[in-house]
């Protein structure tokens, strides 16, 4: 069986639920009735209790009975077999809200007010049988109506309503969630799935591609709009890069270079733009101007500005309008002076912390970080060590780089902490530890890390001691060392390694003389992972005293962490300002708070950024502990046109696909099936009829209402036999 | 149950009319009800209540209607033109003893008075006209014929035992006393039938007719070992069973929590539907009582309180005469 109009069918089962609600109403509260033959109230409540209790169950039944049957009645029953012919009677609709449907024509009117229009145009011809859903396919992707509905009216209600994202077009998830809703809609019914969108590139993303659309009786048809052709001119501020000073040094008033990357859509003819940049990081704002050049699509504009030592937002904007506003702004976060923390997991060494040769990796590591204790860098660096065993949770919170001397006692529990907190942007640095050990230390922690490695269990004795090859890889963890790293490797040799497989060529960060790795960095997250494929001991290999041991140990901290930094400055409807801080939650740009510390470690889609500015981190008291940004998509926001083929064949492996103009109509099924509501409606009146009988019955304690008149005092039954002589009499 | 019509006639609407517990209320004392209830009897019966069945002249009298002609004395008829009848001195007092319900049960009543106008304390309050101000009315009139027949009259107010109690007496201030005593208000105790006839039987030595009036709502169990006491001891026994209209008809529409005055507690009844096995109840309970007082040849007359009190006078006036005759039903 199934409906015409399925929510009259629910309306009708809660419905039913009133019946409950009078009974228990009717359980009110009543002025107590004082009494004096209780003893006989009592014994007769006994006798009617168990009578009563079956009757008003009974009536119940009856009356929950009546309501779900009028409510099934209304919502037009069709027994048999389905529905529809081959056109829709469900349409889903997706509105492409994304920030290409910024786009504003010569008439001053959106790209997405235009396709607004033409849905709601098609919804007002449609048959009012035609029931009717909406996704949103502006990032993040939601749901505007859904289950489908035939209420039109607040269908195009909806639509008036809705409003440009920043976020990019995400066809493929919108068309996810249809093909989600058609497959559990447990209808069987004809399905129409229609696209409102101007369809630029940037509404077609290649990384991604739509699922099949299957109806479960296959009768499913797919429409899209014609991809728009015309051309529209913007300029789109794409990236703001503050170019960072080594270590901890930087900030502080320090001059900074701020570039801003320019990138330009549509018609590219010789043209000038003017970019501001402002904010709360500077004294004063700055503007610049760029010349275009005709066919230059791709410029950056270089500030040198002060940046104040706290921090703060730097924003940049395009002063001149062109045809799509929301990609003219764009903001970064600029990090303060903030002391480098660095946190060492090691054991206590109570006996040989004296002799060189008896030094730990840890203790090479933290002596290449200070070599002059007491100068300006011991300010920048803040070192701690703990016990692995004793490490906790809130031993991260604000450390930049994990030094784990021991990676062998730590506790397999503490791992996904540890990841964690790289994927919020830590620098973990590892390497074996230099005893002996039997513990298969690696293999858990890179799984955790998802590293797919192989980690020899057992340290390596070369025969032939090797040496760092002359020639290393280009690596932006030793770019600074590039001109050295030549003569300064060569000198270190190694006795000892741990023999590993699985690195990318391109994460290796030094090999020795037969290419095998040394040191190899590897994002994780937002943070970064530098192994180690030797301790740091003499036993090991010499590197500790050697000329490359200072620069290379500061290079893995300092860019390591500024590598690690990047990526905070958020996306509408991709990714909160991602943040280390441990903190609560985070206020999204529009008030929405998300929690961060979420074991698991994924937020929910509907809770995504929806809009561009400020977002801040704060802890459970409401404390702001630090402030991110969150940009519109300008990457997607790609307003070139696309082929109609390119187009198609986007969408193919969802189905077949047509291209119509929004004009034409769909036609509305046919219904095929037995009517069932008469039927309904005429046991709705027996049981309603039924229900008069039986309560009254019930009530009374028979159908004929012939009510007891109960005893009468032996004066009054003399009163009526006078009362019955002196009528006759008269 | 005895059938003490009392007579019809042109009188007898208006009879009723006083012996109605709507007029009845409206006096404010026990003497003018007494009176009113005493004449409204007599006003509609063939015989006058006031004959004796001794057999020493007494006195004269002069006739009033209703009275038997055979004992009009028809040489004073002679001598002066005027009717008078021969009364004659009893051989043997009859002894009446009162026994009053004063139970909290017998706080209950509804049917409505006017405020002020006359009741007992709490009907005063209530502005009902309760099962307690009925028995009062009565056994104020029963005392009041009683007296006038110059019968030894005792009152006693009961609940779990006897409470306040005039001695039998057929002196002067009886009367006062009866009424000084029917005007106290009924108390919070329930009723302990054996415990009362055991007290009342004390005090009484001689053979005499016990009136008990009462809602008679403990358990029949208690009504027949009170009863057989006083059998054993060889009294006389008229039962008043004193019950609201409402328990009699239980014509209740809403439902609502019943509370018990006696302590009882507190149950929620739909009247509607509870009402059948309720009257079912209250009728076989009734028919137990009357089965107990009529297997012990006992009189046992049902009060509706919104009824007349006219048929309880005819019954203790029937039960009298019974007695007189030396047949008492034993």
């Amino acid at each position: 069986m199934t409906f015409l109009a399925p929510g009259l069918a629910i309306a009708g089962l809660l419905a039913a639920s009133v019946p409950i609600i009078i009974h228990l109403l009717l359980r009110r509260r009543r002025t107590p009735v004082p009494w004096a033959a209780m003893a006989l109230l009592m014994e007769a409540a006994r006798r009617h209790r168990r009578r009563s209790r079956i009757e008003r169950l009974l009536l119940l039944v009856v009356r929950v009975l009546i309501l779900a049957l009028l409510g099934i009645a209304l919502a037009g029953p069709l027994l048999g077999e389905r529905v529809a012919t081959l056109e829709s009677i469900t349409m889903h609709m997706v509105i492409d809200d994304g920030i290409t449907s910024g786009v504003t024509g010569a008439d001053g009117i959106t790209s997405l007010e235009h396709q607004v229009g033409d849905a709601i145009e098609l919804v007002n011809g449609l048959d009012s049988s035609v029931r009717i859903s909406i996704v949103l396919a502006g990032r993040p992707v939601r749901t505007l109506i859904q289950p489908a509905t035939t209420d039109h009216r607040s269908v195009v209600s909806a639509l008036e309503g809705v409003l440009v994202r920043e976020g990019a077009t995400d066809l493929a998830s919108a068309l996810d969630r249809i093909a989600i809703s058609i497959d559990g809609g447990g209808v069987r019914d004809g399905h129409e799935v229609r696209i409102f969108s101007d369809l630029r590139r940037g509404a077609i993303d290649d990384r991604t591609r739509p699922p099949a659309l299957d109806s479960p009786d296959g009768e499913i048809r797919l429409v899209t709009t014609m991809p728009t052709t015309d051309r529209v001119e913007s300029v789109q501020i794409v990236n703001i890069d503050v170019a960072r000073v080594p270590l901890s040094l930087a900030g502080g008033g320090d001059d900074r270079l701020v570039s801003v990357r320019l990138r330009r859509t549509g018609e590219t003819p010789d043209s000038s733009t003017t970019v501001r940049i402002d904010g709360d990081a500077i004294a004063a704002p700055e503007t610049r101007r760029v010349e275009w050049t005709a066919g230059a699509t791709d410029a950056t504009v270089d500030f040198q500005m002060r940046v104040d030592e706290d921090g703060g937002v730097l924003e940049a904007l395009v002063l001149e309008p062109d045809d799509l506003s929301l990609d003219d702004r764009r903001s970064t976060m600029v990090e303060g002076r903030i002391p480098s923390r660095i946190l060492i997991l090691d054991r206590d060494d109570f006996g040989g912390a004296g002799r060189a040769d008896r030094w730990r990796s840890t203790d090479w590591f933290e002596r290449a970080m200070l070599p002059d204790l007491g100068g300006e860098l011991a300010e920048a660096v803040e070192i701690d060590r703990v016990d692995p065993a004793a490490l906790d949770q809130r031993d991260l919170d604000g450390v930049s780089v994990l030094v784990v001397g021991r990676p062998d006692l730590l506790d397999d529990d503490f791992f996904p902490e540890i990841v964690r907190w790289t994927n919020d942007g830590g620098v973990l640095v590892t390497m074996p530890p230099g005893s002996t050990t039997v513990r298969p230390w690696a293999t858990p922690l890179l799984d955790s890390l998802g590293l797919d490695w192989s980690v020899a269990l057992e340290a390596e004795t070369l025969e032939e001691p090797r040496r760092l090859s002359s020639s290393q890889p280009a690596s932006v963890l030793t770019r600074l060392l590039d001109a050295e790293i030549g003569e300064l490797a060569p000198s270190v040799s190694i006795n000892r390694r741990l023999a590993i497989e699985g690195p990318n060529d391109g994460d290796v960060v030094l090999v020795d003389d037969v290419e095998e790795p040394f040191l190899i960095d590897v994002p994780i997250g937002l943070g970064r992972l530098v192994f180690f494929t030797v301790a740091i001991e003499l036993d090991w290999t010499d590197l500790p005293v050697r000329p490359l041991m200072v620069p290379l140990v500061q290079e893995i901290t300092r860019q390591g962490t500024a590598l690690a930094a990047r990526g905070r400055d958020g996306v509408v409807g991709e990714r909160p300002p991602a943040s280390r801080t441990n903190g609560a939650a985070m206020i999204l740009p529009g008030g929405d708070r998300i929690v961060l510390d979420d074991d698991s470690g994924e937020i929910d889609q509907d809770r995504l950024p929806t809009r561009s500015g400020v977002a801040e981190v704060v802890d459970l008291s409401d404390r702001m502990l630090e402030r991110g940004v969150v940009n519109p998509a300008v990457d997607q926001a790609k307003l070139e046109t696309i082929e109609r083929e390119e187009l198609l064949e986007w969408l193919s492996p969802s189905g077949d696909w047509v291209i119509e103009s929004e004009s034409d109509q769909v036609e509305v099924a046919a219904i095929i099936g037995t009517d069932i509501a008469g039927i309904l409606i005429v046991a709705v009146l027996f049981l309603v009829l039924f229900e008069t009988v039986l309560a009254r019955w019930f009530a009374r304690g028979g159908i004929i209402t012939r009510r007891s008149q109960g005893l009468t005092g032996a004066n009054s039954e003399a009163d009526a036999a006078r009362m019955d002589r002196t009528e006759a009499v008269s | 149950m005895s059938d003490p019509a009392p007579a019809s006639g042109s009188g007898g609407l208006r009879a009723e009319q006083y012996l109605a517990p709507e007029t009845i209320g409206q006096l404010g004392t026990f003497e003018l009800r007494a009176r009113m209830i005493a004449e409204g009897v007599m006003s509609g019966m063939h015989r006058s209540p006031y004959q004796g069945l001794a057999v020493e002249f007494a006195q004269h009298r002069q006739y009033v209607p209703g009275d038997d002609l055979r004992h009009l004395d028809w040489k004073v008829f002679g001598r002066s033109d005027k009717l008078h009848l021969k009364q004659y001195q009893q051989e043997t007092n009859l002894d009446v003893m009162i026994l009053v319900d004063a139970s909290a049960s017998m706080r209950f009543g509804t049917l409505e008075v006017k405020q002020g106008w006359g009741g007992t304390n709490a009907s005063k309050i209530a502005s009902t006209w309760t099962k307690y101000d009925h028995a009062t009315a009565v056994a104020a009139a029963l005392c009041y014929l009683a007296l006038q027949q110059r019968d030894r009259v005792g009152l006693a107010l009961f609940a779990d035992g006897l409470r306040d109690q005039v001695r039998r007496s057929n002196a002067r201030d009886t009367w006062r006393r009866v009424v000084r005593t029917l005007a106290g208000d009924p108390v919070e105790d329930a009723t302990d039938l054996v415990k009362v006839a055991e007290q009342a039987m004390a005090s009484v030595t001689n053979r005499s007719l016990f009136v008990m009036i009462s809602d008679f709502l403990a358990p029949t169990e208690a009504v027949r070992d009170a009863i057989a006491r006083l059998r054993h001891r060889r009294h006389d026994v008229l039962l008043l069973q004193v019950l609201d209209r409402q328990e009699l008809r239980f014509n209740y529409d809403d439902p609502a929590p019943f509370e018990g005055l006696e302590g009882e507690g507190r149950i929620p009844v739909d009247p509607r539907s509870i009402r059948e096995d309720y009257l079912a109840a209250m009728s076989r309970h009734c028919a137990e009582l009357e089965r107990i007082a009529r297997s012990h040849k006992y009189d046992y007359l049902r009060l509706d309180t919104h009824g007349s009190v006219g048929p309880a006078i005819a019954a203790m006036l029937g039960r009298r005469k019974m007695l007189s005759k030396g047949g008492g039903g034993r």
